[in-house]
């Protein structure tokens, strides 16, 4: 999953998932916070994190102190020909590079650690607060754009904190001891070897500049194809049904060219820093060792030191090089980390009340006053809907499509809270009470059935987790899928891939019919339940939901009327209204909407 | 999952990290090596030592590279996998086959005939479809109705070759379907899937998926059929109304009813609406059905449906059950010979009939 990559410049363009963002670095608004509350969840692990700066600076000055005992072997050793010496020091020149490469791993196995445990909590309350958000949120923001929060920013983060951080860390401190040491072995030579810093800084910041555009083409063009593979893949069946597998190739084949273009553009330029870098640095080089030369020669400095300034003009500029890109690393890390904290600072706009009710039932009264409702604010969808219904009535809600009557069912379950009005259930509003004891207490089957992957035996417990297999295999007898369970290859045990595509939207349905049957609800919702049913099955079910019903209230939602014929009112909607209510049998006579709508059903019938 | 993942990565992590030292350490210990034998060369007079700074050097160029090639190495190493994956993809059989000498047929005329087709979806496993057979005259309207997961969808499925049969024949006009050149035998239906897949773009740039550069008429027309014209008109930007990815910004009627608009302006000869109209209003479902009939008297119409309302009226319907065809017929017919018929009419009919005198 995560990549690690040391290989610095290729992580300016690493892809970020369908809606990449827009630069090759995408600056954080506000640094500091960001640090604040990542550091915040690296607080926890203080031990683990002084150690490891404790064993960074150690490393650091081991490795400092290579050059310096080279410069020394050879200058006071190796010259005058004193062979015990040198023997002597070049152990002990043994002993600090083995020293420093243990704390070089140390150092390392410990940050990783820290930076998975991190991004372990991170994660995990990411997720915490992706279940707590209302379905609004979830409307607002694209899937897509959810999931590349989830996984990609938290991965580049990641990398940014198990890698970057103490790469910034050793180098800035690397560079520094360098240079002390530098400055106190010959402070001529040190001015030398930092002359050629700024050159360095400035090819690299025009190379840079010169690239950024062409990374933004480049990611875009990648966010871009993630979404044609995406939907391409989704409407597989459209697509081969139509015959348009050419004119997707055609299309695909187009985007994916884009893609190699501005890709190429943006790795060539960015190519071009490794080599250039690496040129002026041998330059560097260059100029110590002639004026090392030189100095020598002059009797201000001697082989040794010449030595000691080679090793460590290497130690100098590979942090150097590597700072900028840690940077940039380390930039985007921080911007996919607010964003990740974007997400949960988002306030859930339906919460509860400080001090909500818990319920340990509902009677089922049921009452809306004066109810308005968009979901935008500058659309309405629901015009004050007034109705009350009794305990244990069964209340049907007809209309055209799109007319409202799930909006009104969703309001009930505070899935979105209305724009004014009043909802009150048991003659207390709805607001006040747990949301957690309202979903639980009014149990819901819907036209679209969500299925975990997992067992059907899962499944349908996820309507009582705590019920046992016989209630489960009971419940399922009750919603008549207990039939086809059984001819399944492992009946109750067969594993349903996501979303459920291996059932049929009717077997689907039984599911969650089952669902709600042992969820034992005190209101129920049935919205379309049995439309994608066949009817004789329906009635077996319509058997169990009666028994289901009986003495609880009930909201019914069906195209077919005449499922809801028998209930105790009947709601017409239409454009977001209540236009009529009454019985069956008293709207029929009222020759009205629902009357209408009734007889629609009958011309398809009147070819008879 | 969490925990695991985080495991995973933790191993994985470690043993990258660990080469890093590793290098450092052997590179390192090799400079000490290399200093020692040229001081005793140095000692011996043999050597300059200008060459041990040559040499110090040279391992600092080898210790640049050896990293760099370690990194390489690693994401070499990954990349099989990925590659590996990529592979399993490429190889994958094509099952369903353009036939290898397509014959030159004349246009479509929408004759359908199953001739004892057996069907499962896992190729040695229960049949979901067992030996079918019937005759589908050119403009009749064929009524499938069942239980839940009887088969009905797959059997339709069939038709545009979506699967191929295990064995049995389906012939168009009297010719096999494996015969016809995929894109010509596609082309001439018109199908209606049970989810209304659209796809991100303007609702206009969805029904040129069924007709390219269909014109303004014709999407009007095939818009109206569907009953979608009167919600298409609510937007203000008509045609060009953009829909979201996964089509969220609609309903789900909303959805089928463009779905079908999208079979509709193809102008098939056989048209399949396999269960399409489940979010969709009795209004509306009947003036689909009435428009269907006018504006297409000669194509071949399938109607999938739980609803005997929806295929009351068809020239033949076929009642699966188990995968099998029960019985067919028309709705009288089937009203005196079929006893599961029977039953689904008296669960959805009989009552309202009574009501409605």
């Amino acid at each position: 999953m995560s990549k690690t990559s040391m290989q610095a410049p290729n992580v300016i363009g690493r892809a970020r998932g369908p809606r990449g963002f827009g630069g090759p670095v995408v600056k954080a608004k506000d640094k500091k916070q960001t640090m604040k509350r990542i550091w915040r969840y690296m607080e926890k692990q203080k031990a683990a994190l002084i150690a490891t700066i404790i064993f960074v600076i150690i490393s650091t000055l081991l490795g400092l102190l290579g050059p310096y005992l080279i410069g020394l072997i050879i200058d006071q050793y190796i010259l005058p020909k004193d062979m015990a010496g040198t023997f002597k020091f070049l152990i002990v020149l043994a002993v600090v590079y083995t020293a420093s490469s243990v704390f070089t791993w140390l150092q390392t196995y410990l940050m990783v650690r820290v930076s998975l445990q991190t991004i372990r909590n991170i994660r995990q309350d990411l997720f915490t607060k992706l279940q707590t958000l209302s379905i609004k949120f979830f409307d607002k923001h694209p899937h897509g754009d959810l999931m590349s929060r989830v996984t990609n920013d938290i991965d580049s983060l990641n990398n940014a904190l198990s890698q970057s951080v103490i790469q910034l860390f050793s180098s800035i401190l690397m560079v520094a001891g360098v240079t002390i040491a530098m400055f106190s072995l010959n402070w001529v030579l040190a001015i030398v070897t930092l002359l050629i810093i700024p050159v360095m800084v400035y090819t690299t910041k025009q190379i840079i500049t010169y690239s950024s555009s062409n990374f933004i083409k480049r990611q875009r063009d990648l966010g871009e194809l993630n979404g044609f593979i995406e939907e391409s893949i989704s409407g597989n069946e459209v697509i081969s049904l139509f015959g348009k597998e050419e004119k997707m190739f055609n299309e695909f084949s187009v985007v994916n060219e884009r893609l190699r273009s501005s890709s190429i553009a943006a790795d060539t330029v960015s190519g071009f820093l490794g080599p250039i870098n690496n040129f002026i640095n041998n330059l560097g080089l260059g100029l110590v060792i002639g004026a090392g030369a030189f100095m020598t020669l002059q009797g201000s400095a001697s082989v040794g030191i010449i030595a000691a300034f080679v090793a460590y003009s290497r130690q100098f500029f590979r942090p150097i090089n590597q700072l900028s890109s840690l940077l940039n690393m380390f930039q985007s890390a921080l911007a996919g980390a607010e964003r990740v904290f974007e997400i949960m600072d988002e306030t859930p706009d339906i919460v509860d009340q400080v001090n909500a009710k818990d319920i340990d039932s509902l009677k089922g009264n049921v009452e809306f006053t004066n109810v308005y409702f968009g979901y935008d604010d500058h659309k309405t969808i629901l015009k004050n809907i007034n109705f009350q219904i009794r305990a244990g009535e069964k209340v049907a809600l007809v209309g055209p499509t799109g007319s409202g009557k799930t909006t009104i069912i969703n309001l009930l379950l505070r899935f979105y809270d209305s724009n004014s009005g009043e909802i009150r259930i048991d003659g207390t509003s709805i607001k006040e009470y747990k949301i957690s004891a309202i979903r639980k207490k009014v149990g819901i089957v819907l036209q679209d059935t969500f299925i975990f992957s997992g067992t059907i035996m899962e499944n349908i417990r996820y309507g009582r987790l705590e019920a046992s297999d016989e209630e489960v295999i009971a419940a399922a007898k009750m919603a008549s899928a207990h039939g086809y369970i059984k001819h399944l290859p492992n009946q109750y045990q067969t594993v349903i891939t996501s979303s459920g595509s291996n059932l049929s939207q009717g077997q689907r349905q039984l599911i969650a019919i089952a669902r709600i049957i042992l969820a034992d609800s005190d209101i129920l919702i049935l919205d379309e339940a049995t439309s994608s049913i066949d009817t004789r099955t329906e009635i077996e079910i319509q058997k169990g939901l009666n028994r289901l019903t009986e003495g609880r209230t009930s909201f019914v939602i069906a195209h077919r009327l005449k499922t809801i014929e028998n209930a105790n009112r009947i709601l017409v909607i239409d454009q977001g209204e209540i236009i009529e209510s009454g019985t069956h049998l008293e709207l029929l006579s009222k020759n009205g909407f629902y009357n209408q709508l009734y007889r629609s059903q009958f011309t398809l019938n009147e070819v008879r | 999952m969490n925990d695991f993942l985080m495991e995973r990565n933790l191993s994985a992590e470690q043993v990258i990290l660990s080469l890093m030292p590793i290098i450092l350490f052997v590179v390192n210990i090799g400079m000490v090596a290399g200093i020692w034998m040229g001081a005793i060369k140095v000692n011996a007079g043999s050597l300059q030592i200008g060459v041990i700074l040559a040499f110090i050097n040279y391992l600092n160029i080898m210790m640049n590279g050896l990293m760099s090639s370690s990194n390489v190495l690693m994401q070499i190493t990954r990349s099989f996998t990925s590659a590996d994956r990529i592979g399993q993809v490429l190889d994958t059989n094509i099952d369903i086959t353009e036939p290898a000498n397509p014959a030159s047929l004349p246009e479509i005329r929408g004759e359908v005939e199953f001739k004892d087709v057996n069907f499962s979806y896992s190729k040695n496993g229960e049949y979901v479809l067992k030996n079918i057979s019937f005759t589908a005259k050119s403009g009749e309207k064929i009524g499938i109705i069942g239980s839940t997961g009887c088969g009905k969808s797959t059997l339709v499925k069939l038709i545009p070759r979506l699967y191929d049969a295990d064995s049995g024949e389906i012939l168009i006009d009297g010719v096999n379907i494996k015969e016809y050149p995929l894109e010509n035998l596609r082309k001439a239906i018109g199908f209606v899937p049970q989810n209304a897949t659209l796809f991100s773009g303007s609702i206009e740039d969805n029904l040129f998926f069924g007709k390219e550069q269909a014109t303004n008429e014709e999407m009007e027309h095939a818009a109206q059929s569907a009953s979608a014209l009167e919600f298409i008109d609510r937007f203000e930007d008509t045609f060009a109304h953009e829909i979201k990815q996964g089509a969220t910004n609609l309903s789900g009627g909303q959805k089928q009813r463009l779905s079908m608009a999208r079979a509709f302006i193809r102008e098939p000869k056989i048209l399949i609406l396999d269960d399409s109209t489940s979010a969709i209003d009795a209004i509306s479902e009947s003036a689909v059905q009435q428009a269907i009939k006018r504006n297409h008297p000669e194509t071949t119409v399938f109607i999938v449906s739980a609803k005997i309302s929806s295929l009351i009226d068809a020239d033949q319907i076929l009642v699966i059950d188990d995968g099998m065809v029960a019985a067919k017929g028309t709705h009288q017919d089937l009203l005196v010979a079929s006893s599961i018929y029977r039953d689904i009419f008296a669960t959805q009919n009989g009552k309202e009939e009574v009501s409605y005198e």
